[in-house]
């Protein structure tokens, strides 16, 4: 996590889009009591952001468009699916357009970011094997103290593992998946009905996309150190409520 | 067909014209599933706009040159005035702007600014996946964001006055 200042003007953005973490927002708040010309213009932005989004009717894709493209995937002729593990959101848009066309080569590459759809995968996998197991841990603690020493003991990593029991995330334990080849810490947290398993990977590897597969979310960040990966079948407001509470008390235990 | 409202919508604002819209969008359409073996995972609404934004630019610069202007220095396209200059206008005057001034005021930004504001506004996007769709990093789509605002809120303020 950069604690380098940064531009008040952008920080007002952040705030305004729900991107900052706890502890910024906090930050940002009293700055906004302190001073009242920021407190002005964060209104301004506010009403502006406000009037946006409520006043301009959204433009839905006409009907027309939507039959050719529908048309497209009439004929009863369903391609297999490819052979790759695609997102199902995906796989539905897929199949509505690879029905009734020529696929094959000549494939239009577009430039994108990178992406590291197998390491999401494996995290995912590993996440739902453990609650098909009914043993989504391999040491049950609701004590930090306990599950960091076990990770270090046997695979001599130990990620920061934040007490959330405050916040409402009680910790259960840890496990180690292994991801592409090489164990990983993870560690295991309730949220509500649910479970959220985080996995710390070196940092030094790929940065993760932000996934949704068959019900499940995986949020990826990095921080001290590591690049972490949160999977839960919770819906994802609230595995974004878990991870800002993460990402807050991981900051607060290694300084700013 | 998911996403195909957002992937719409977001080609509407870019190209400023329904038609131009939809033609632009059965093309994306197309090229997605072309690209299907390019999709590596992740967000697969990002992926799609993405498509349609590479799309949108490949189609204007054919049909519509005249209408694309996307360039790299964009304080000096704008003739970065600083927003200080001009009279702020009251945040019950912004409340009061109606859709058609609203309208107004985005379709005439910028178009790496009305992009960025689009995928954010209306579109639903997080920093991180503009910063997929858009090619660039988050602090630019940040400062991209800042300086569209400020421009909203300036012209709401002289068409207002």
């Amino acid at each position: 996590m950069s604690d380098d200042p940064i531009d008040p003007r952008l920080t007002m953005q952040a705030a305004l889009d729900g991107e900052l973490d706890t502890a910024a927002q906090a930050a940002f708040e009293r700055q906004l009591a302190d001073d009242p010309e920021l407190a002005a213009d964060y209104a301004r932005h506010r009403a502006l952001q406000n009037a946006l989004r409520t006043k301009i009717s959204r433009a839905a894709a006409p009907a027309a468009l939507r039959a050719r493209l529908d048309a497209l995937s009439s004929p009863a002729a369903r391609k297999p699916a490819p052979p790759r593990v695609l997102r199902r959101d995906f796989m539905q848009m897929a199949a509505a357009l690879a029905v009734g066309l020529g696929l094959g080569g000549g494939a239009t590459l577009l430039a994108l970011g990178p992406r590291n759809p197998d390491v999401v995968d494996a995290l995912i996998t590993a996440h739902r094997r453990a609650l098909l197991s009914g043993t989504p841990v391999d040491i049950a603690s609701n004590d930090r103290h306990n599950v960091r020493p076990w990770f270090d003991a046997r695979i001599a990593i130990s990620p920061p593992a934040p007490d959330l029991a405050a916040q409402g995330f009680p910790l259960i334990g840890g496990r180690v998946d292994v991801i592409g080849g090489a164990p990983a810490p993870t560690l295991v947290y309730r949220l509500g009905a649910h479970i959220v398993s985080v996995t710390a990977l070196p940092a030094s590897g790929p940065s993760l996309q932000t996934a949704g597969d068959a019900g499940f979310h995986a949020l990826s960040w990095r921080a001290a150190g590591f690049t972490f990966c949160a999977v839960s079948d919770a819906d994802r407001h609230e595995l974004d409520g878990f991870v800002e509470a993460f990402k807050a008390a991981i900051t607060n235990e290694t300084g700013p | 067909m998911p996403h195909l409202d957002d992937a719409y919508a977001f080609a509407r604002w870019l190209t400023g014209n329904a038609t131009d819209a939809e033609d632009v969008v059965q093309e994306a359409c197309l090229r997605a599933l072309n690209g299907i073996g390019a999709y590596a995972g992740g967000n697969a609404r990002a992926w799609l706009l993405a498509i349609v934004r590479n799309t949108t630019f490949t189609w204007l610069a054919r049909n519509r040159p005249k209408a694309l202007v996307l360039t790299d220095d964009l304080e000096a396209a704008e003739g970065s005035a600083p927003a200080q200059d001009t009279t702020t206008p009251e945040t019950d005057l912004i409340a009061r702007a109606d859709e058609a001034l609203l309208q107004a005021a985005v379709a005439g930004l910028p178009t790496q600014y009305r992009e960025t504001l689009v995928l954010r506004e209306f579109n639903g996007l997080s920093y991180r996946d503009i910063a997929d769709v858009t090619g660039v990093a988050v602090g630019t789509v940040m400062s991209r964001l800042a300086r569209a605002r400020a421009l909203l809120i300036e012209r709401i303020g002289k068409e207002m006055a």
